[in-house]
Order: structure tokens, then C-alpha cells, then sequence
């Protein structure tokens, strides 16, 4: 999953990190590296949603690892659960496609996105059906 | 709670500025229209219930058409003077709160079909629906539709709706718009004031409902939700509950005007259907006297007792029993976390089709917002929220693909 990604420029972690407390002062620094930080923090993805503990880990220039810490994510007793990993982690988007590149804030990109898969998450689960975005069928 | 965030478009100055270096927003600088924000809530998926629940516009115009149609034939000119009547509609259909039925297909349309006769000339009240009878068969429309019920003459549509058509003689002495119908086994004159009730309920709830994340299809209906009051929706809701809880019971289910008239008395204006149902349960708990039974008057002719069925001590326990368990689930309900919980609780009370409709309406709605750019997240919690208009309390919510089976 981490692949590491090809991008002119790389945000420098320090910023990141700015901008996770000015723009998601709900995700906290847990721990921070050198290289990598990791976040933890509550997540309401909407006002009849479950309250979700995440953790973001990145590692400076990889892909950023989401993880649902707390309630633990469970499948539809006919499905498994849409654009998730095996190891856990979220797809908030394909890998290697530019959608995310190092030069972007995490706060910009990952945390909304993690809002929007909690929220379809909760309406799959509800109906069957995942209405966010998915890529077009080739 | 469940409420609808209003926010105001903010020009997103310095602030954004300093850390702006890496923005690149969804929102285009023409977005920045004066329009609200809207958060998901209990309110929009109550309101999108009420919208399944709606006759259809079709259903509504067949129904006028055919009633207007009624009314003509049994006021028509051939008809003698000392017999003219005024047809007109009451119930539901005059206060816009009809709900689809759950089992059959035909929705009751209820007319009053008023004599200018004063009741103390007419010996026997069964005359007037003999009256009314004997005018529909000379049609060939309504000849073979007929069927004589103990207080009225019902006009069967099959698998559309039924007419029922109710003799009523006026009552000036009672009060204005005062008229007697005959009673159960027609055999008596029973109170009544169905005009004077209409007026009543609708001074009840005139404000127009607010609320900010536009419909995204217009339902093709007579009233849409949006204009309906709340009032209305929390009346439909309850009729809804109704006929669900009480659908293998139906001689013990409370009837549709002894609950309006309910919600109406114990409605709080808020702007919210969420508040108001939670109001309406509440008062209509503490109205439940310890000993005895809870009476249900006409406001407008204290001489009618709407819930005379309660004198059935077997029928007023079952809506008791009923309303107890529906203000518990409601409270349960309000403080679920979860839209699988909440909607898995919404289906048990108002039933899994448009529970379940509305839940997929919603996704499909974040999704549109999403890729119309109008989707942000608040800074503070995480919470989606559309937003037409950039605002600094929210991080729009870019492009992006979720990904992988």
C-alpha cells in the first residue's frame, strides 16, 4: 500500500503537521518523528453518525495510512465492506493515480476525505448500496 | 442534536490565506450565493418519509376531478330545491395530511354531502342516505361502484380510492359551520363540524417550513412537503405509525382524527419535525388521565367526542399500550447514533420502503454535493456539511475516487 510516491516537490512534515492543527484540530498529535507522525482523534461524520476514534500515520512522501480504531467496522452479512483493505486501511483513493501526491496537505485531502468514506460506510451499511465516488467502469 | 447549521458566507480572508498554500478549493468564486449550509439530520430523513408518503399529485388531481364530479351530479339542477346540497371535502384530503395506505391500494376520500334541510324535520336521518343513494344510481357511473355503509354512501374506484359520502344537516344552533350527521346506526343526530375542524387545524401551524439543502427532485405533488407545515408531516408520521402497528388490528387502531386532532393540540412550533413528533408524544403521555379515559373533543364542537370508540375499554387500551410504546421508541430513537441504527429504528416505525429510499436519497445527495463542490467538512468535528458558499469554519472535500473492491 505505501508506495513510495514520485512527486516533484514533498510538503514538508512540519507543515503538515501546522495543518492538521489549524484545519482538523480534532485529529491530535500522537507521535511524531523525524519522518513520520502519527494522528488520532474523533471523527462525526455526520449529525446522526456514530462517533469514529481514526488514526492517520504517514510517513513522509508514502501514501497515508487511515485506520477506524473505534467502533470496530463490520460487513453486511452478504458483503465484505467496500474499498476497505486487508490490512485495515481505508481507500480513500487509487494509489499511484495523483489523486494524492506528497506535495498535498493532509489536512486538505485525507481528512475530509476519511468524513465522506465514514459517512457512504454508514449508508452502505444502512441500504447495500455505496454512493460515493468509485472509478468508472472501464 | 438534529438541527440545521446555518452559516453565513464569510469572506475567507487572511486566515485562509497563511495557510493557503496548498488549497486548492472545490468552490468556485460564483458559489458565493447568500444560501445556507445543511448538515445531514433526523429532520431531512423524516421529511423525505413524508414525501413517500404523499398521494401523488395524479392520485390528487383523479381524486378532485372525481369528487368535484360527485358533487355536481348530487347538486345538479334537475335535482328538486328543497334537496340541494353542498359537497365538500373533509378529513385528510381537506388538510392535506392523506398518507398511502399499507395493505390496499385505495386511499378514503370522506365528502360531506350537506342538506339545507333543518334536522328536525327529518324523521329519520336514514333518509338522507337514502336520498343520496337513490341520486347515484340514476348514474351509470356510480350505479355499480355503490355500497351502503352505516354512515355513509361509499363510491368504490378499485384499486384508486373510495369516496365516502357522508349526509350532514346544519346545525346553526350549536355554533357556526355546526352540523349533525347521522349516527352510527343512523338511527340518531351525532355532532359534528368538519369545516369548523379543517379551519382549526390549519390555524394551528401557519408558518411555512424553513429548511435549507433544496429538494433535489421535485415530487410532483399537490402540496409539497417543503410547503406543508410541520404539523402536517407530524400528523402524517403518526398516521403512518398507525397503520403500521395496528395492521393485523385494525378495529382497535386509533382513528386518523382523534390523532390529528392530538397533534395538533399538544404541537409546539419548531422548526424541526424531529422536536415537534417529541412533543406531540409527550403531551399526548401526560394528557393520558390515571383513571378513566383520555376524551378527544371537536375544538370547534365541544358536542362531539372524536374518540367515543375509547368508551371500548378493549379499544382505548390498545392505543394506549400503543402510544407508550411509540413515545419509548421515539426517545430511543432521538438519541441513536448511527444511520444504520437510526434508519433500522425509522423502519420499524415507519416502514422499511421509504425508510430505506430516503437513506439511498441521502447518500446520493453527499455524493452530487461532493461533485458539484459544494461538500466541506467542519473544521472543528469532521461533520459534512453542504455548504454553497466557501466559509472558514469548513474544508471542502475534494475530488477523489475511493478505490480498491
Amino acid at each position: 500500500m505505501a508506495s513510495r510516491l514520485r512527486s516533484t516537490y514533498v510538503l514538508p512534515l512540519l507543515k503538515q503537521r501546522m495543518e492538521m492543527c489549524t484545519e482538523a484540530p480534532y485529529l491530535k498529535l500522537k507521535h511524531a518523528f523525524k519522518d513520520r507522525c502519527v494522528w488520532e482523534g474523533t471523527v462525526e461524520p455526520s449529525g446522526l453518525s456514530e462517533r469514529y476514534v481514526v488514526r492517520i500515520t504517514y510517513r513522509l512522501g508514502y501514501d497515508p495510512q487511515v485506520r477506524v480504531l473505534n467502533p470496530p467496522l463490520v460487513r453486511r452479512a452478504d458483503r465484505p465492506i467496500p474499498h476497505f483493505n486487508g490490512d485495515g486501511t481505508l481507500c480513500l483513493y487509487p494509489v499511484d493515480s495523483g489523486e494524492w501526491t506528497a506535495a498535498d496537505s493532509i489536512a486538505y485531502t485525507i481528512v475530509p476525505w476519511i468524513s465522506d468514506w465514514l459517512f457512504h460506510y454508514e449508508v452502505w451499511m444502512a441500504t447495500g448500496v455505496w454512493h460515493g465516488d468509485e472509478p468508472k467502469p472501464t | 442534536m438534529l438541527h440545521v447549521v446555518l452559516l453565513w458566507p464569510t469572506i475567507s480572508g487572511m486566515f485562509l490565506i497563511m495557510c493557503a498554500a496548498t488549497i486548492r478549493t472545490g468552490m468556485g468564486e460564483d458559489a458565493m450565493a447568500s444560501q445556507p449550509t445543511t448538515e445531514v439530520s433526523l429532520d431531512l430523513i423524516l421529511r423525505g418519509i413524508c414525501e413517500r408518503l404523499q398521494i401523488s399529485q395524479t392520485q390528487h388531481d383523479l381524486a378532485e376531478e372525481r369528487y368535484h364530479a360527485v358533487g355536481k351530479w348530487l347538486d345538479a339542477e334537475e335535482v328538486p330545491r328543497l334537496l340541494k346540497t353542498q359537497v365538500y371535502a373533509q378529513g385528510s384530503f381537506r388538510i392535506g395530511t392523506t398518507v398511502k395506505p399499507v395493505q390496499r391500494n385505495e386511499y378514503d376520500l370522506d365528502l360531506v354531502c350537506e342538506f339545507n334541510l333543518q334536522k328536525d324535520t327529518i324523521e329519520n336521518p336514514v333518509i338522507l342516505l337514502n336520498l343520496i343513494e337513490a341520486r347515484l344510481r340514476q348514474n351509470a357511473l356510480y350505479a355499480d361502484k355503490l355500497e351502503r355503509k352505516n354512515r355513509c354512501i361509499r363510491i368504490i374506484y378499485a384499486n384508486e380510492f373510495h369516496l365516502d359520502i357522508l349526509p350532514a344537516c346544519p346545525d346553526p344552533q350549536t355554533g357556526p359551520e355546526c352540523v349533525v350527521v347521522p349516527d352510527r346506526e343512523a338511527r340518531e343526530w351525532k355532532a359534528s363540524n368538519p369545516k369548523g375542524y379543517a379551519a382549526w387545524f390549519l390555524s394551528r401551524d401557519t408558518r411555512p417550513s424553513v429548511f435549507g439543502l433544496a429538494r433535489v427532485e421535485p415530487l410532483p405533488d399537490q402540496e409539497t412537503v417543503d410547503e406543508k407545515g410541520i404539523l402536517k408531516r407530524v400528523v402524517q408520521l403518526l398516521k403512518r405509525w398507525r397503520d403500521l402497528r395496528y395492521c393485523k388490528d385494525p378495529d382497535n387502531a386509533p382513528i386518523s382524527i382523534v390523532l390529528t386532532t392530538l397533534a395538533a393540540q399538544h404541537f409546539v412550533y419548531q422548526n424541526s419535525e424531529a422536536a415537534a413528533l417529541t412533543a406531540v408524544l409527550d403531551g399526548v403521555l401526560a394528557s393520558i388521565p390515571p383513571f378513566g379515559r383520555l376524551v378527544v373533543r371537536n375544538p370547534m364542537n365541544g358536542k362531539e367526542d372524536l374518540s367515543e370508540r375509547w368508551d371500548d375499554a378493549a379499544v382505548y387500551s390498545a392505543f394506549v399500550s400503543g402510544v407508550r410504546n411509540l413515545h419509548t421508541q421515539w426517545h430511543a430513537l432521538v438519541q441513536r447514533k448511527g444511520i444504520p441504527n437510526i434508519t433500522a429504528a425509522l423502519e420499524a416505525l415507519f416502514g422499511e420502503q421509504p425508510t430505506r429510499v430516503v437513506a439511498e436519497e441521502i447518500g446520493q445527495r453527499i455524493q452530487r454535493a461532493r461533485s458539484s463542490g459544494v461538500l466541506g467538512v467542519q473544521k472543528q468535528t469532521g461533520t459534512l456539511t453542504v455548504a454553497t458558499a466557501p466559509a472558514a469554519t469548513i474544508t471542502p472535500v475534494r475530488p477523489h475516487t475511493f478505490h480498491g473492491k
